[in-house]
């Protein structure tokens, strides 16, 4: 297999320390007998945008769910290989995939509140997990670093279905943040809301990376482009450049990287 | 080529269209006038002999004496301990098939199946069943425990159908929502799967429940014809019900149990009359509070 490194000196401007906080070691994914994803091995740096992007298919929507346990959920799945988050191996038969989804919110394609009051959204994860500290308290500090509390600070017993499109996606930051996560996994955020929703979407997980891990799947070139410090390329289950995003959108070391930044296919 | 369209052919779809639409109309019309019919006569048969005396008198050798009390005491105490008995355990049986049971699972398929199967059997079957598990076997004898037991026989499955399918009309997107933010499966189900099932759940219940309330033939298998003069006051005590009071005064030869029969059908139907309302209602009120929030 072809060793992909990053050079570090090259990845931030000011030169700073990357502490990696995932690590993905020969990593097999399966779904029954396909092989969604093939002996990817890759670091995921700690309060970075890490940006996957590929056509349909490639299996970067896959390898995210396998960072919560979040393929769990399907059946015929089988992975071989190491995940490894702040060096615990998250597949140790040991290790209770909650505790895990605990530790690495998740937020997704389509908005999904809970059919509840907008309140009861945020608080609702903290409450049963036994938050004892004040939850008003909780429920301002999740909406205000989701952007969202200036919105909705009058209507908050309101159901979630009330609100837009973009504000229920904030509203499903809000709630991942709230459980206090170290990592956010970000299915394609943005794929269902228009223009100006995504532009404040991108805006907050721009201001989020100061306190988060952040690993995102995006179809959208110019938002991983835009708001990624890193960029993955999957291609047919394989990862084919991962570097920083000045990089593989400057200059890529693989044609393949290329023709997609282009928009030659895909 | 460039295509035309046949403006005839249209022409002659809209009367094929035309057509169907007034057969499925009429359709209605006759199943309303069948319905209407019925609830007219018996309303005109029954309902002058409805009175506090028919409600409150046991039955007797003498039509203008007879009663329905013990009969409608027995329905009420009946199918409140099918409900006690059924509902917990259909709906908990569906939660299993539904929110944990491996999806792949053939065994789990098998019992999917059969319990769509046991839905469709017959219920003097489950009279038979009862007869011999619950008065024979277990020697309840001809109690009120054993014909709820032999009705919540009859009613699982329906309730189990029921709930399985509100639980899956809930898209997954909400029960990920949950595990998205660390919820184990329980709270999943708690949370987030019930409250949102609960208006489907329901009203398979009340369905059922009303189901149970006409049926006959199987307490008929478990010995429930026969002169009941006080209601029941305990579980082990013998009964009857209002379905079986009615059997019972029409196969009667005096034209004055006849009006009898007449009578108690007019309560009958507006027991079920009265369930099936509350389940529209039930339904209505959550639909409307779920789109409230959806």
């Amino acid at each position: 297999m072809k060793e992909i490194k990053i050079q570090v000196n090259k990845l931030d401007q000011n030169n700073e320390q990357l502490k990696t906080k995932i690590k993905l070691q020969n990593v097999n994914l399966y779904y029954g007998n396909f092989k969604a994803v093939s002996d990817l091995t890759m670091d995921i740096y700690k309060n970075r945008i890490t940006s996957l992007i590929g056509p349909s298919g490639c299996g970067k929507s896959t390898v995210l769910r396998t960072l919560n346990r979040m393929n769990d959920f399907i059946e015929d799945f089988r992975i071989e290989g190491k995940v490894l988050i702040d060096n615990t191996d998250i597949y140790d038969p040991k290790v209770d995939p909650v505790e895990i989804r605990l530790r690495v919110g998740m937020v997704f394609q389509t908005p999904n509140p809970f059919p509840k009051s907008i309140y009861e959204n945020i608080a609702l994860g903290p409450k049963i997990n036994g938050y004892k500290g004040d939850l008003d308290e909780l429920v301002y500090e999740a909406l205000s670093k989701a952007y969202l509390w200036e919105e909705v600070k009058d209507k908050l017993q309101e159901s979630a279905y009330s609100l837009s499109g973009g504000q229920q996606q904030r509203l499903c930051i809000a709630r991942a943040i709230a459980m206090q996560p170290e990592v956010l996994l970000m299915d394609e955020p943005t794929a269902s809301l228009d223009p100006i929703s995504t532009n404040k979407i991108e805006e907050l997980i721009l201001e989020l990376k100061e306190y988060y891990t952040i690993i995102i799947v995006t179809h959208n070139m110019q938002q991983a482009a835009r708001i990624g410090d890193l960029t993955a390329l999957f291609y047919q289950g394989k990862l084919i450049e991962y570097d920083s995003t000045f990089k593989i959108f400057t200059n890529p070391k693989e044609k393949l990287t290329e023709d997609y930044i282009t928009g030659r296919f895909g | 080529m460039t295509f035309r369209p046949d403006f005839q052919l249209y022409k002659k779809y809209y009367i094929y269209g035309t057509i169907f639409q007034f057969i499925t109309f009429i359709v209605n019309i006759i199943v309303l006038i069948i319905l209407a019919y019925l609830l007219y006569s018996i309303t005109y048969a029954g309902v002058p002999y409805i009175t506090k005396d028919f409600l409150q008198n046991p039955p007797s050798r003498f039509p203008e004496k007879a009663g329905l009390y013990p009969a409608l005491m027995g329905t009420v105490w009946l199918i409140g301990l099918t409900a006690l008995f059924s509902v917990a355990m259909g709906v908990f049986a569906a939660i299993y098939l539904e929110e944990y049971s491996s999806k792949k699972s053939k065994i789990i398929e098998l019992i999917k199946i059969n319990i769509q199967n046991l839905a469709g059997i017959p219920s003097i079957i489950y009279g038979i069943l009862g007869l011999t598990l619950f008065v024979r076997g277990l020697s309840l004898g001809r109690s009120l425990l054993a014909g709820a037991l032999t009705m919540s026989l009859l009613v699982l499955p329906t309730i189990t159908i029921a709930t399985q399918e509100a639980l899956r009309a809930i898209p997954d997107s909400f029960r990920f929502a949950g595990y998205g933010i660390g919820m184990t499966r329980w709270q999943v189900v708690r949370y987030q799967i019930l409250p949102l099932a609960m208006p489907g759940i329901l009203t398979g219940i009340i369905l059922a429940l009303s189901r149970a309330i006409g049926e006959t033939a199987p307490l008929i298998m478990i010995g429930a014809l026969t002169y009941v003069a006080i209601a029941p006051s305990s579980i082990l005590d013998s009964f009857t019900v209002i379905s079986i009071q009615i059997f019972n005064w029409t196969s009667l030869p005096q034209e004055g149990f006849h009006k009898l029969a007449a009578a108690a059908i007019v309560i009958l139907i507006a027991v079920l009359l009265i369930m099936n309302s509350l389940s529209i209602v039930l339904r209505i009120y959550f639909q409307r509070k779920l789109r409230k929030i959806q």
